[in-house]
């Protein structure tokens, strides 16, 4: 299987405090990968470092076969950043602007957005059922439908990779069942390979083919699912009185 | 009113209010939204010190106050990269070392009072075929640059790291920008003065944001807003003999009330 991404020996840490220790961790194409841990395990740094927007003190990552400093092919990666949804709300853009936004980089400086650009739009904001929305100002959505949006904006290049840091915070629970949904029909039916940091591990167990937990700074595992092993795992990094309750969405 | 327009002065001075009147609110409508509202004043301040150097040293006041700004301009993206956590911290930093420049420079030679005061709070006398050149020269420039990079200025004003991510050169892109932003200040002191011309970039895209229903729309409404203020603004300060700057503001002050007034209105009913 081919591998997208792969985090080799990574180190980062913030002033005097270590925040990832020696961390390994390979990405391959069609894995449904949920990464957890308890709060300030570096979950949302590594994600950040796999993205290059922290550099790592020590190790190196490489995207799709090429270091992370080398890589220009942005649009194969979709982002989908912790609280998205938190943005300034009277922003006055709609959701086709802030969907088309993620084709800027292709679309190149100093051209301007053309019509098969429009119905690229369309087409992610069909994905997520939000295309009758486009002309809707983002800050009138709820929580629910914004995080849809942001998702779209994700998927408007075609990405074969796609990042999520904890993506349902703040979300309703009838927003959350639809969203791992339609994480199920992106990662299944389009085949695109999701990377998901998220505390709602519950779920994540349920859902994902592949497990990462972070705790301690470091990468306690990085396993496909299985259920009993997870367990283990699980009450070696948040202590034995955690309990697994396995609840579908 | 066509009598107004044989005066040579009162060519310019609208030709000049016009452009500054696209100007300002368009780049005013990144500044709000990114929440960088104050580096107007901060900059305009350090323009003004800039001014104070030209008259002292007898070049040309508005290239002094340009050169002054736009190394302003990049002092305040230094310092901002070493108080990441306090990002006004920079503002308020070159804000008062162009007081603090400004204010010496007058002591130091207390004639140039008199000039600074066109400076200050705009005069619509004062602007010379100089000043027109350069206002028309770089103002055309300015707004071809905006026009141009408008889609990736939308991205980073709305998500920065986003952008980035999506591969926006935005390090290079805020550092055009932060230029430009102390290009208009410069451009727009003549028509508005040193102390108002933030007001100018603030206040037609407030009222813009009221009312507009997509990004486009509240670029484009603000320059209406603008145009209106400066324009009218210009006439009225003519006939009544006042400083042309605060009757701009004050005119976008009560097209901003209004504004509001006219969506509290829509609301109810």
């Amino acid at each position: 299987m081919k591998k997208l991404v792969s985090v080799k020996d990574v180190c980062f840490g913030y002033e005097n405090e270590l925040v990832l220790k020696n961390v390994n961790l390979d990405i391959y194409e069609g894995d449904y990968l949920g990464i957890v841990g308890p709060n300030g395990s570096g979950k949302s740094t590594l994600i950040k470092i796999m993205l290059n927007i922290l550099k790592p003190s020590k190790g190196s990552i490489e995207m799709f076969g090429k270091n992370i400093d080398d890589f220009r092919d942005w649009g194969k990666i979709g982002y989908v950043r912790q609280k998205a949804t938190s943005f300034n709300t009277g922003f006055p853009a709609t959701v086709e602007e802030i969907v088309a936004a993620n084709l800027f980089s292709r679309i190149g400086i100093f051209k301007p957005i053309t019509r098969s650009h429009r119905e690229m739009v369309y087409k992610a904001l069909e994905i997520v059922e939000m295309e009758k929305f486009n002309r809707k100002l983002i800050g009138n959505l709820s929580g629910g439908q914004q995080q849809k949006v942001f998702i779209a904006r994700a998927l408007v290049n075609s990405p074969e990779i796609l990042f999520l840091d904890e993506p349902t915070v703040g979300i309703d629970l009838d927003s959350q069942r639809e969203f791992y949904g339609l994480m199920e029909k992106l990662n299944k039916e389009m085949h695109i390979t999701i990377a998901m940091v998220s505390h709602d591990i519950g779920v994540i167990t349920e859902k994902v083919n592949r497990f990462a937990c972070m705790g301690d700074s470091r990468l306690i595992c990085h396993t496909n699912n299985s259920h009993l092993e997870i367990t283990d795992i699980l009450k070696e990094v948040y202590g034995d009185k955690m309990n697994l309750l396995i609840h579908r969405h | 009113m066509l009598e107004l327009l044989q005066y040579g002065f009162m060519q310019r001075a609208l030709m000049a209010g016009i452009i500054i009147g696209i100007l300002c609110p368009l780049i005013g409508i990144f500044l709000v939204l990114r929440r960088m509202s104050l580096i107007g004043d901060s900059l305009s301040h350090v323009a003004l010190s800039g001014v104070a150097a030209g008259i002292v040293s007898g070049v040309y006041p508005l290239a002094m106050a340009l050169v002054f700004s736009v190394l302003a301009a990049l002092g305040i993206e230094q310092l901002r990269k070493k108080y990441e956590e306090y990002a006004e911290l920079a503002i308020a930093i070159i804000l008062s070392a162009g007081i603090g420049i400004a204010v010496v420079l007058i002591s130091y030679a207390k004639s140039i009072n008199v000039d600074l005061f066109g400076y200050l709070f705009g005069n619509i006398l004062t602007v010379r075929s100089s000043d027109m050149r350069l206002i028309t020269g770089l103002g055309i420039l300015i707004i071809m640059f905006v026009k141009l990079l408008y889609k990736e200025l939308f991205y980073i004003a709305f998500d920065e790291e986003g952008a980035r991510i999506a591969g926006i050169p935005v390090k290079r892109i805020n550092l055009f920008f932060i230029v430009i932003i102390a290009m208009t200040i410069t451009l727009s002191m003549r028509i508005v003065g040193v102390l108002l011309v933030s007001s100018l970039m603030v206040i037609p895209v407030a009222a813009s944001l009221q009312v507009a229903k997509s990004f486009k729309q509240a670029a484009l409404l603000s320059v209406v807003i603008a145009e209106l203020s400066v324009v009218s603004g210009i006439i009225i300060s003519y006939y009544m003999e006042l400083a042309s700057g605060g009757t701009i503001v004050l005119l976008s002050v009560i097209i901003l009330l209004l504004v509001i007034g006219f969506k509290g209105v829509m609301q109810k009913t």
